[in-house]
């Protein structure tokens, strides 16, 4: 690292501050959006172009695709929050020294967990809770927690022992070691992993509309039971565009949130 | 219904839906691990094709498994064509990515004083940089296969093998004193599935990787 | 002479997006058994140059001509099987064991496995390491210098006519280099390999080299010539500063002690342990016990002060510098030198140093001192 910047030309003073904010170039901000705005277009004029029969054209009205679209967000929404509130507090502690008793059962279970298929859990607390938003929001939250507590841990873990001596070794207390060394450098791991729960929510709030949460999953189911492939195909391809588009905009927030200089 | 009643009806019917899930998994992890390390061989050395064969194989794992499974519905039909493409679609990402980063991470002098006492390009290849890349490769596909795992349950939805059945069963089943048992057992065969796969893949880690990378 | 082994003829590379040349125009000569060594600041292009030679770098234009054969066009993998190529830490392959490390050039030449054994065990011996303990190690499980001499046995495997070695010692401590160049120039009288070796360590091309090409900018060689003589006479001012302050210091360590060289001082025979009742002959004399010297018996001011001094044995191993020491070191009026039988030969003045210095570097004989034995079978002892 030391050799990088000792190689890299002077900074003058003046120009710092252009520096320090961070223009992505428009092609890489635009691209996406523009891809996935054309490709609705296409999908809109397509499904003009069909006959649709009454029970198609009840179900794709603008109304219903917004509503449905609004529940989808609401659930991976809720569901992202939800994680973020538990996860990183969670891996915080874990990677505290006093945890380190319980690293391998902690790691042991998280090689159990992992495998634990989203689509199950959501079964069973419709079963058990009962059917609707909520109890899917759970099933959302819990099979999303394992990617960012993980790297949250990994994140913290990662960092030299060498930094966080020196940082006490000027004096931070172990709080000031984690809020203004060990978690600024954790940034950019933890927020690969959201964006990991992000795409993964999408896709598990898809699957949620069989516990009657709605979502654009139930464009899907509606379009699977009634045998109408024309709204299956537009249900199917909206959830991919919205999955798309919001691993997009995860990029660029990490992007923009990672701390200079990494 | 107590549980092992449910299992004397439905035990032989668990058990083969955990040797699809098994064998699905394994079958999609094979392509994909083929086509994956494939394209990563083929692009490593070229800057804009790695970013763009790692950018198309992020978007394929974007795309919620649900929609992808309906989507190619139209075109393989109910059941395993369309679960077992999607997987193989799905297991790229991961794969490709790490075969590009375990491959660009040979150390150039290795590489360099291999091609000094004469071996091929080929050679080097087969030889000096996929063995020394391979703990990276492998990763990508133990990442791959249990990914895969949890995904292909929601394969049932599309008449796709495996446990995801058992679940499906469950939730169709809803109200019944059958649905929680059917659930259960698909869950928990799922996880144990994960297991297995996961010892596997510590196994052929030790068989695979030279010692001279390891410890 | 005979003629070069390798000749490189306006050999240039350009490298693409880059417009002035890493090398320019380059020509040089090394004959056959010679160690040349390439010797420059970083970034002279003196690696990129050697690279040339096995072709890892293809040059732009410029033709490669090893024994008479002009390989510039040839097949660069089999090129490369009879060069022997050494870099920095061995370059080895971490994931192969020390055996097949050091096969590996032979399976390319396709020997049959029966052969391959009993070769690996071979070379690990000639370079010093038992082959029962360390043939079956990863190289990880191996010191640097362990390291550095599975290289070695690597590329000397197949016996390719050439080496070429790319700052071989680099990575590892002084000690243990010391040791590894003594035991490669140990190791080069036995095998009189072509080599061609590249350094940024003037003390290393100094001590290694039969001859030294300095190199600047673009691969222009600024001076080709024998140590000592490069060392008494910088061609030009890039030699000049390159080699720093008290260049011809280090060359006096090249120069080996003649007969020619020495005085004669008066000597005194005393008996042992009796030097008190010794005949002052002059302001300086050598004392002798039993005929063997001793040390010197001077008179300063009326005072008499005898000085013990072990004298230096005459032969290819005593130079300047250790006469230069004895006289520094123990305030002696001259070195004194005996012969095999430890009988005074003579004495080494202070004013005979400069004179031997300009001789020796208007001579073209200067060759490398051979090493004694106690120096090339030094045991190693980074294990």
């Amino acid at each position: 690292m030391s050799t990088t910047t000792s190689e890299a030309p002077p900074v003058d003073v003046e120009s710092a501050p252009d520096q320090r904010t961070r223009r992505l170039p428009l092609r890489a901000v635009f691209t996406t959006p523009v891809v996935l705005l054309a490709g609705t277009a296409a999908l809109y004029l397509w499904v003009q172009e069909r006959e649709l029969d009454s029970v198609e054209r009840r179900i794709l009205t603008g109304d219903q695709l917004v509503r449905a679209l609004g529940q989808h967000l609401v659930l991976v929404g809720v569901s992202t929050v939800g994680v973020i509130l538990i996860a990183i507090p969670l891996g915080i502690l874990l990677s505290r020294p006093a945890a380190r008793p319980i690293a391998p059962a902690v790691n042991a279970f998280l090689v159990g967990a992992q495998s634990i298929p989203s689509f199950g859990l959501i079964v069973l607390f419709a079963l058990t809770l009962g059917l609707g938003a909520r109890y899917a929001i759970y099933a959302l939250i819990i099979s999303a927690l394992l990617p960012v507590l993980s790297n949250t841990v990994a994140g913290l873990e990662q960092i030299d022992a060498e930094l966080k001596e020196a940082a006490s070794g000027i004096g931070m207390t172990r709080g000031q070691v984690l809020r203004r060394v060990e978690l600024p450098l954790a940034v950019p791991v933890v927020l690969a992993g959201l964006r990991t729960a992000i795409v993964w929510n999408v896709g598990t709030a898809t699957v949620a509309a069989f516990a009657g949460a709605g979502g654009l999953g139930s464009v899907i189911t509606v379009g699977l039971i009634q045998d109408r492939d024309v709204v299956t195909i537009v249900g199917a391809t909206l959830t991919a565009f919205l999955a798309v588009l919001l691993d997009h905009v995860a990029r660029l927030a990490q992007e923009f949130l990672k701390p200079q200089g990494l | 219904m107590t549980y092992s009643e449910y299992w004397s009806y439905f035990g032989e019917d668990l058990f083969q839906q955990f040797g699809e899930h098994l064998t699905v998994v394994l079958l999609a992890t094979l392509l994909g691990s083929i086509v994956g390390v494939a394209t990563g061989i083929a692009v490593y050395r070229i800057p804009t094709a790695s970013a763009l064969a790692i950018r198309a194989s992020g978007v394929l794992l974007t795309i919620p498994s649900l929609a992808l499974y309906v989507l190619l519905l139209g075109l393989l039909g109910l059941g395993w064509p369309p679960v077992l493409t999607a997987l193989t679609l799905y297991s790229l990402l991961p794969i490709v990515q790490n075969t590009i980063v375990g491959l660009q991470g040979v150390d150039k002098p290795t590489i360099e004083a291999a091609a000094a006492i004469g071996m091929s390009r080929r050679r080097r290849l087969v030889r000096v940089e996929i063995p020394i890349a391979w703990p990276i490769i492998l990763t990508g596909i133990r990442v791959s296969a249990l990914l895969l795992v949890s995904t292909a349950a929601i394969g049932a939805i599309v008449r796709g093998p495996g446990l995801g059945g058992a679940i499906y069963d469950g939730l169709n089943s809803i109200g019944t004193p059958t649905a929680l048992y059917s659930a259960l057992s698909g869950i928990g065969g799922i996880i144990i599935v994960g297991l297995i796969l996961n010892v596997a893949f510590m196994v052929l880690a030790r068989l695979t990787i030279s010692r001279g990378l390891s410890d | 002479m005979t003629d070069p082994f390798i000749q490189l003829e306006k050999l240039t590379k350009t490298f693409p997006g880059i417009a002035e040349p890493a090398v320019d125009s380059l020509d040089l000569d090394v004959h056959e058994g010679e160690i040349v060594m390439l010797v420059g600041p970083s970034g002279c292009g003196k690696t990129t140059t050697m690279k040339m030679i096995n072709r890892l770098v293809e040059p732009t234009s410029g033709r490669i001509v090893i024994d008479g054969q002009d390989v510039t066009d040839a097949n660069p993998d089999e090129l490369r099987r009879s060069i022997g190529y050494v870099i920095q830490q061995g370059g080895l392959f971490p994931h192969m064991r020390v055996r097949d490390n050091v096969a590996a050039v032979l399976q390319l030449l396709k020997w049959p496995a029966a052969r391959i054994a009993p070769r690996v065990d071979e070379m690990l011996d000639l370079v010093g390491l038992d082959p029962s303990e360390y043939r079956d190690r990863y190289p990880k499980q191996l010191s640097g210098g362990q390291r550095q001499r599975v290289g070695v046995a690597r590329a000397l495997a197949a016996d390719p006519p050439i080496m070429l070695l790319d700052e071989p010692f680099g990575a590892v401590d002084p000690i243990v280099r010391e040791h590894l160049q003594n035991e490669f120039l140990r190791l080069q009288q036995e095998i009189c390999k072509t080599i061609v070796f590249v350094t940024h360590d003037l003390a290393e091309a100094v001590k290694m080299g039969d001859r030294i090409a300095i190199v600047g900018d673009h691969s222009v060689v600024a001076q080709f010539d024998a140590p000592a003589r490069i060392l008494a006479y910088p061609a030009n001012d890039f030699v000049h500063d390159f080699l720093g302050e008290n260049a011809e210091l280090r060359a006096l360590s090249l120069i080996e002690i003649s007969p020619d060289m020495l005085s004669n001082f008066p000597s005194i025979s005393v008996a042992r342990g009796n030097v008190e009742s010794a005949q002052v002959q002059g302001p300086a004399s050598v004392v002798l016990e039993a005929g063997q010297p001793v040390g010197w018996l001077t008179v300063d001011a009326g005072e008499r002060h005898f000085l013990p001094v072990k004298p230096l044995a005459l032969g290819p191993e005593t130079t300047l510098s250790d006469a230069l020491g004895q006289m520094v070191r123990d305030g002696a009026p001259a070195a004194i030198l005996v012969d095999d039988a430890g009988h005074l030969a003579g004495c080494l003045e202070f004013s005979a140093v400069p004179r031997a210095v300009a001789r020796a570097a208007a001579s073209s004989s200067v060759s490398r001192r051979p090493r004694t034995e106690e120096e090339v079978s030094g045991v190693d002892h980074d294990v």
